[in-house]
């Protein structure tokens, strides 16, 4: 028993240890955030609910890549990783509306879009088709499957780091 | 090192060794993983841990400051087997923690992203397959905790060197 609690106790001092360390690291980083948040955070739950389904296409009907707009709808992380060759990266806003200016951006391109999540369980192009197509730009498609169906199809991608 | 480090069973069941190291390789990898964008995006991963609604304001930021570090830390510590035992009660305790967090949060039938890997996984709803993933977790923490360090372990090199002097004195 009092090996048990020693263990206990030994632990307890590991994470304090590691706080500790964190809460010093945050003060000295470029970046670091306020050990106690000075507001409440603007979170949004559930999320966004769209009213419109989006409509879907599979990687294998996609024909004629060169007419159009692939939208990325993935964390810019992720876009930067690797994406869509000639895709632009515009996240699902997750917690609030997407920019008014980039929803105008893309109402002017007169080519057919095709958004694209990670595929899988990653439903964020999907969310975004349906978004897009709610605030009124015409002509989106969401990619079926996202990257992954777009890989597996063997089409091209292209990393940040590439020229 | 640690009473685990000492009491370092050197016999028994041959699976103890293949499972231990299978532990804390699958523990480490997870966690260290998990950390790392967090770590890099505090501040992303505030608004993840606000997005729950389970902690007070005043508590939120020390948790997206703090948990981060000590995944990172005992993932890195497990690698290396030191303090093995602690570092895998660790583990067990951030498990429950997160296993209360995301029932909580089912219960109430809120549908937020899993900040479990942040914008890696942005998009993902939560669901009983992550509470049964950390379930599977805890598991491998709480063996790992009572096994032991074994071999290829820090703790097992230095409880065998304790040993070896001990022999010599």
């Amino acid at each position: 028993m009092r090996s048990v609690l020693a263990l206990l106790g030994r632990s307890v001092l590991l994470t304090a240890g590691c706080v500790l360390f964190a809460v010093a690291f945050n003060v000295l980083r470029p970046g670091g955030i306020d050990l106690v948040a000075p507001r409440p955070y603007d979170i949004y739950v559930p999320c966004p609910e769209t009213e419109t389904d989006a409509v879907s296409i599979s990687a294998a009907q996609l024909t004629n890549t060169e007419e159009v707009l692939y939208v990325d709808a993935r964390p810019e992380a992720d876009f930067r990783r690797e994406h869509v060759k000639g895709a632009i990266s515009f996240p699902y806003p997750l917690l609030g509306d997407p920019p008014a200016e980039r929803v105008e951006e893309l109402k002017r391109r007169a080519v057919p879009i095709v958004t694209y999540g990670g595929g899988g369980r990653d439903r964020t192009g999907e969310m975004m088709a349906a978004l897009l197509t709610e605030l009124g730009v015409s002509g989106v498609t969401n990619l079926d499957g996202g990257i992954e169906a777009w890989k597996a199809q063997g089409r091209e991608v292209e990393r940040e780091a590439e020229p | 090192m640690s009473d685990g480090a000492a009491r370092t069973p050197t016999r028994g069941w041959i699976g103890h060794e293949v499972l231990t190291i299978a532990a804390r390789l699958l523990l480490a990898v997870t966690f260290v993983w998990a950390a790392w964008h967090k770590v890099l995006e505090p501040a992303e991963f505030a608004l993840t841990v606000a997005t729950y609604q389970i902690l007070p304001l005043s508590l939120i930021n020390l948790q997206a400051i703090g948990l981060p570090w000590v995944e990172l830390i005992v993932g890195v510590m497990l690698v290396a087997g030191i303090w093995t035992r602690e570092s895998a009660l660790v583990t067990v305790g951030m498990n429950l923690m997160f296993i209360i967090a995301i029932v909580i949060t089912l219960h109430r039938g809120d549908e937020i992203m899993c900040g479990c890997f942040a914008s890696a996984d942005a998009g993902h709803q939560i669901g009983w397959d992550l509470v049964l993933r950390d379930a599977g977790l805890l598991a491998a923490g709480a063996y790992l905790a009572w096994a032991g360090p074994r071999r290829f372990s820090v703790d097992a090199l230095l409880s065998r060197r304790r040993e070896v002097t001990h022999e010599e004195s």
